[in-house]
């Protein structure tokens, strides 16, 4: 005899509703991952500093009619796919691009992860290749810092946002901001704090991006290799 | 990427009266969350965007973010020189900042802190996020404007581009529970994208994970 489910208790629900939640975040992820741009080449840049080191994230969106051009600079094979190989050599080629440097200092980043959108997004416009590097920063005093940022990939083609994030390290506090105007150069002020001396400014949001980003990891989990569904803005 | 086809509308969880649940309806230039729980909702994050932006149906004009769009040059433009000097950023913005997949991340606000503007001003300003919050009915829009006001002294307006309406221009509002960002495409008045995120309270998780 086939059991019916006990009906779900509040905390079911919630637990069954988070589950859903973390899917719909990976889902709304997917959603409207960028413009279908034209013929620009989409370089956006987000800095984040610790006391330590830098992270940089640039999110690539190659305009419909640059999409063949892209994919053939990144398909060195022109075997029809990017294999892993190839879209780290291209990150290398982005990166020769890219400047990095604290208070004068040029800084050495190391590729740390990768991402190729769906198949089929770039030849619409809407695929990110997304890229993310760290760089460790030399022993820094407490006081003022500068970290300084240039993307030069593509300037033929490219269209820039450099942004830096509210850092999650208290000891960090952004002060000042500086770009030209097109966003290929961004100059970041910033005061590094003693570890003795930090501050308690307890940022809620903080753990909340860290519920979110939790909520994410645990929707892409649960997505796995399954399509996602996507669409495009 | 045009067309009925190209639409979708999502329940998440168990719709209820008490329990936490989700709607989401989305596709080409739009993308809705609207998480409900008791009485407390959240439609952050959400990407009303349009293209074409202006156009004729059945004899009449449509301007899908025309309030939106004419409300901002408004603001822009009762602000004095020195503080439109404050408000507009010296750099291009090519697009959203905070746009799609960047849930939980924070910027350092720029541009004009409200605290600057006159009362007029600022009830400009709160005019203008209402294009956004307004969306869903006043039973939850009241509290959440409410709310906004409340932050009123730590939000900022920021503004790239020209002030002439008709113009290309891009605006951000945010303050701690609010990020709104008009990021017009390629340079076109006709191809517009915005975002609307509560940084505290994105697809609830203010009240949907408790």
């Amino acid at each position: 005899m086939r059991r019916s489910s006990p009906p779900l208790r509040p905390s079911g629900r919630r637990a069954a509703f988070s589950v859903a939640l973390a899917l719909a975040i990976a889902i709304a992820g997917a959603t409207c991952v960028s413009a279908h741009r034209l013929d620009e080449y989409l370089q956006a840049a987000r800095l984040n500093i610790d006391p330590d080191r830098v992270e940089l994230q640039l999110d690539l969106t190659p305009g419909i009619a640059l999409a063949d051009r892209i994919v053939a600079e990144i398909d060195r094979n022109r075997d029809g796919a990017i294999s892993d190989d190839e879209l780290r050599a291209y990150a290398a080629v982005v990166q020769n691009g890219i400047t990095l440097a604290v208070d004068g200092h040029q800084l050495q980043p190391q590729l740390v992860e990768k991402h190729l959108p769906a198949v089929g997004a770039i030849p619409q416009g809407t695929g990110t290749i997304q890229l993310r590097w760290v760089a460790r920063l030399p022993p820094l005093s407490a006081g003022p810092h500068r970290l300084f940022y240039r993307n030069t990939h593509h300037r033929d083609i490219g269209v820039y946002l450099a942004n830096v994030l509210v850092p999650a390290n208290d000891r960090v506090a952004v002060t000042g901001q500086d770009r030209d105007m097109d966003q290929r150069e961004f100059t970041v002020a910033y005061e590094l704090r003693d570890a003795q001396t930090r501050g308690s400014r307890g940022f809620a949001l903080a753990g909340i991006g860290g519920v979110l980003a939790g909520c994410v990891f645990a929707g892409v989990a649960l997505v796995g290799g399954r399509r996602q569904r996507s669409a495009s803005c | 990427m045009f067309g009925l086809d190209n639409y979708w509308l999502a329940f998440l969880g168990a719709p209820s009266t008490t329990t936490p649940w989700m709607l989401q309806f989305g596709g080409h230039h739009l993308a809705i969350n609207l998480t409900l729980g008791g009485s407390q909702a959240s439609m952050t994050p959400s990407l009303p965007a349009a293209q074409p932006a202006r156009y004729t149906f059945e004899g009449r004009e449509v301007r899908p973010l025309g309030r939106e769009n004419d409300k901002a040059f408004a603001l822009i433009n009762a602000l004095d020189a020195s503080h439109q000097a404050q408000a507009i950023l010296k750099y291009r913005v090519a697009d959203l900042v905070l746009g799609p997949t960047q849930d939980g991340k924070t910027i350092p606000p720029e541009g004009i802190p409200a605290t600057a503007l006159t009362a007029k001003e600022q009830e400009m300003l709160l005019d203008l996020a209402h294009e956004w919050t307004g969306i869903v009915t006043d039973a939850f829009a009241e509290p959440r404007m409410a709310e906004i006001k409340a932050n009123l002294a730590q939000t900022y307006f920021a503004w790239s581009g020209p002030t002439t309406n008709g113009s290309p221009s891009y605006f951000r509002i945010q303050g701690p529970t609010l990020v709104i960002e008009y990021a017009p495409q390629q340079g076109s008045v006709d191809h517009i994208h915005t975002i609307y995120r509560d940084p505290t309270n994105d697809y609830g998780a203010r009240f949907a994970s408790k």
